[in-house]
């Protein structure tokens, strides 16, 4: 099994050797391009875009999967709960006092399709970058490297705080606590001491992670010196000058097609 | 620096690096100078070029992507030059015996010894004079403890570091440190050469520091022959003048199996576990653990002993094979249901503690477990007593310190009183009185009839307790039978990362198989005085 830090995973293709800075703004773009479309279609073509770089740029299928599975339930709710609550338009079907309609479907799949091409987006520099070339990166564009450096820690202990919320579940299941139980009520109760022992942790690791890093001259008003710089190369203003296109033309076709 | 836990000894550590109060909370009086710079006029980290700190739990220090990253962010800190890092960053991996590493490597693919070593390395590359270790060897298997003595041996005696560590492990101690302070509520109690030291706690068991082993051993001889000179390690134990004969006795059996319902508590039949797409992490390991033993699962960092708690409590499903509870195939219960036939207590209290107080986190198993009114309260009561923490009944679990927290995970479990227990390095942090504590409840728990599996690198306890040892070498049982056999295979042990307990090491440098009767140190001072049992 491949051991990572964070979300980022060991890769070799141009995807991987683009500047971070090529990949952040590709990311900003793509975001701003989810908010602004709302033309399905055009949501469409942004996340068809946005999977076709990732498998493009040699990220393991596997990860994107997992992506997608974490995605799945949210744009589910989504899709479920605007076809239920958000009137108008042909009403297709009455489910007691409820009916979904087509208008809000629609809605449901615009605001499904937004979520899923912003996470989309916002992935590629996250699983194609090591944590410290993101954080130069953002310290590049004029972020403070502190605060780069916090984005790139918490990044880094997601998964640890994740694998937390599993092993504490588990604690709970072998002293007795039985999830399998479909009472809503008692599995979100089981969550409440969870999430206090989860922040408990929090607090406890983030107290060892100062101590290491003040320890280690972290925050000194030095210089600091970086061993492995970034620097733009040509492959990567062809990125940017691509994405920067790409955005305006879709901008473009978003806006005409209103 | 040793002590009982909550003694002040970490935080003194924290002081002189100049990192607390300002970064823990608290007030700070006096002054304190490393290298001829006053601590508290520095700025935070301000000593990084100077003083290098390791903490006792490497997570909080590792998290950059790779090995050469990790060594390398101290360095960029401090502004070195981009040219001298790669330099710097060979040196110190050198020094902690890493220089065969792939620096491209995860820092986290590495065993918790090399952890260790990867953080030390981290902190060395910073070229300081002075280190600070909180708790090096805790949670270290007897192979990862001995290779950070030789490094931090080599250390000492070809950089002239001065080191200034925390330290629960006697033997660690007195094989590295000049010099021993005992530290109890927040001052000095003793201080001297670890020799010193040791002979006068022996008589202090309120400041909770393990009397060695070897030191036990000579101390019991010494009752009997004044002549006889103490030593801390079994290198300074002199050869007999005479071997006295003297039959031992055989160690206590437990009552067989046939008395019982089902004879047989824990069964593996054939398991294999993966994790996802990884290498097995357990290969066709079949297992058969009778009512009421006391069984000791040992073997290095990353054998599989984890995998297989996990397995049996049914946290994880075996890929291949069958897990049968008291007869009974795990396959088809959920692990609250079998929570009422084994309970586990995990190697990291944090992972196990989430109620707002001591009593509460005690009664969450048993209430569970269908348990109320009088029958809970009396038990939840009478655990509290047997763990000594009636004091701290009402009070939050998660501002004690590790050996407080571990002992509520320990008694929480033992609350259930389930019919198998199984113990996942329940003694890593322990100061002296609370691992005594613990002897205690599983020696009364075994008499019970309570079947017991313990994973631990603690091969003395192991011996004092442990009637049978199972040891696991890359996913593996290799070997397999009652606590002396096993602790004769010395190849196996050392392939494994193992080393035999104190008793079997006396008998072996004497050539003296009656010392390791009873596997102790105070039975094989008995044989060596030729006391008749």
């Amino acid at each position: 099994m491949t051991t990572t830090v964070g979300p980022f995973s060991p890769g070799e293709s141009w995807l991987y050797r683009l500047d971070p800075r090529a990949k952040l703004w590709y990311a900003l773009l793509g975001i701003c391009l989810c908010l602004v479309a709302s033309r399905i279609e055009l949501l469409v073509g942004v996340v068809v875009a946005g999977q076709l770089v990732l498998v493009g740029g040699g990220v393991d299928v596997r990860r994107i999967a997992a992506l997608w599975g974490r995605l799945a339930l949210l744009l589910l709710i989504i899709v479920v709960g605007q076809s239920l609550f958000t009137p108008g338009g042909a009403t297709l079907v009455h489910i007691g006092p409820l009916a979904i309609t087509a208008g809000g479907m629609l809605t449901g799949l615009r605001i499904a399709l937004r979520v899923a091409g912003a996470a989309i987006m916002a992935a590629t520099p996250l699983l194609t970058t090591p944590i410290n070339l993101l954080v130069r990166g953002l310290e590049k564009v004029g972020l403070p490297y502190t605060w780069g450096m916090t984005v790139g820690l918490a990044l880094r202990y997601l998964e640890t705080l994740a694998g937390l919320y599993q092993s504490i579940g588990e604690a709970q299941q072998a002293r007795g606590w039985d999830v399998s139980s479909r009472n809503l009520v008692k599995r979100v109760r089981a969550a409440v001491p969870t999430l206090i022992a989860i922040i408990i942790a929090s607090l406890r690791l983030s107290d060892s992670l100062a101590l290491g890093m003040a320890a280690r001259g972290f925050g000194l008003k030095r210089a600091r010196t970086h061993r492995a710089d970034i620097a733009m190369r040509g492959a990567d203003w062809v990125a940017l000058v691509l994405t920067s296109a790409g955005f305006v033309v879709t901008l473009w076709l978003s806006l005409s097609l209103l | 620096m040793m002590g009982s836990a909550g003694s002040g000894k970490s935080t003194l550590c924290m002081a002189v690096a100049g990192l607390a109060p300002r970064l823990t909370g608290g007030n700070l009086t006096g002054k304190i100078a490393v290298a001829g710079r006053d601590v508290q006029a520095e700025p935070i980290g301000g000593l990084a070029d100077v003083l290098g700190v390791v903490l006792a739990d490497p997570t909080g220090q590792l998290f950059n992507p790779t090995i050469a990253d990790e060594i390398a962010w101290g360095l960029e800190n401090l502004g070195v030059p981009p040219a001298q890092m790669d330099d710097r960053i060979r040196r110190a991996l050198a020094m902690v015996g890493l220089d065969a590493i792939a620096w491209d490597q995860p820092p986290q693919t590495l065993s918790g010894g090399q952890q260790k070593r990867l953080a030390l390395a981290a902190a060395l590359a910073l070229e300081p004079q002075t280190l600070v270790l909180d708790q090096p060897s805790g949670g270290l298997s007897p192979a990862g403890r001995a290779e950070l003595i030789r490094v931090l041996k080599i250390l000492r005696e070809e950089h002239n570091l001065t080191v200034l560590m925390t330290e629960s492990d006697p033997e660690f101690v007195s094989r590295l440190a000049d010099r021993v302070v005992v530290i109890h509520d927040g001052q000095i109690a003793h201080q001297g050469t670890p020799a010193e030291v040791y002979v006068e706690v022996i008589n202090h068991p309120k400041y909770g520091i393990v009397v060695p082993p070897a030191l036990a051993f000579t101390e019991e001889v010494r009752q009997r022959d004044r002549a006889f000179r103490l030593a801390l390690t079994i290198d300074e134990i002199s050869r007999p003048s005479k071997k006295p004969h003297v039959t031992p006795m055989a160690r206590a059996v437990l009552d067989p199996p046939e008395k019982h319902v089902h004879p047989v508590a824990i069964q593996c039949q054939d398991v294999s576990f993966r994790y996802g797409n990884g290498p097995e992490a357990l290969r066709r390991v079949s297992l058969t653990i009778p009512r009421g033993q006391f069984a000791a699962l040992a073997g290095e960092n990353g054998a599989g002993k984890t995998t297989l708690a996990r397995l049996l409590v049914g946290i994880l499903r075996p890929t291949n094979g069958r897990i049968l509870l008291n007869g009974v195939d795990t396959a088809g219960t959920t692990v609250g249901t079998a929570a009422r036939q084994i309970g586990i207590a995990f190697q990291n209290p944090e992972n196990q503690i989430f109620n707002a107080t001591v009593a509460e986190e005690v009664a969450f198993g048993p209430r569970n477990l269908g348990r109320s009114g009088d029958e809970l309260d009396s038990s939840i009561t009478e655990t509290l007593k047997t763990f000594d923490l009636e004091d701290l009944r009402d009070v939050p679990p998660a501002i004690l310190n590790l050996s407080a927290r571990r002992m509520v995970a320990l008694a929480s479990v033992a609350a259930m009183n389930t019919p198998i227990l199984v113990l996942d390095e329940p003694t890593v942090g322990l100061d002296a009185n609370d691992l005594e504590r613990l002897t205690g409840w599983l020696t009364t728990a075994h008499r019970r009839g309570v079947t017991i599996l313990l994973i631990t690198h603690d091969m003395e306890l192991t011996a004092r307790c442990a009637e049978r040892v199972i040891i696991l070498d890359h996913g593996q049982i290799v070997a397999d039978g009652t606590s002396p056999e096993v602790f004769n295979q010395t190849e196996i042990l050392r392939q494994s990362g193992l080393e035999a307990p104190f008793a079997v090491q006396l008998s072996q440098r004497f050539a003296w198989p009656a010392l390791a009767a009873d596997l102790t140190p105070g039975g094989a001072a008995r044989i060596w005085s030729g006391e008749q049992p």
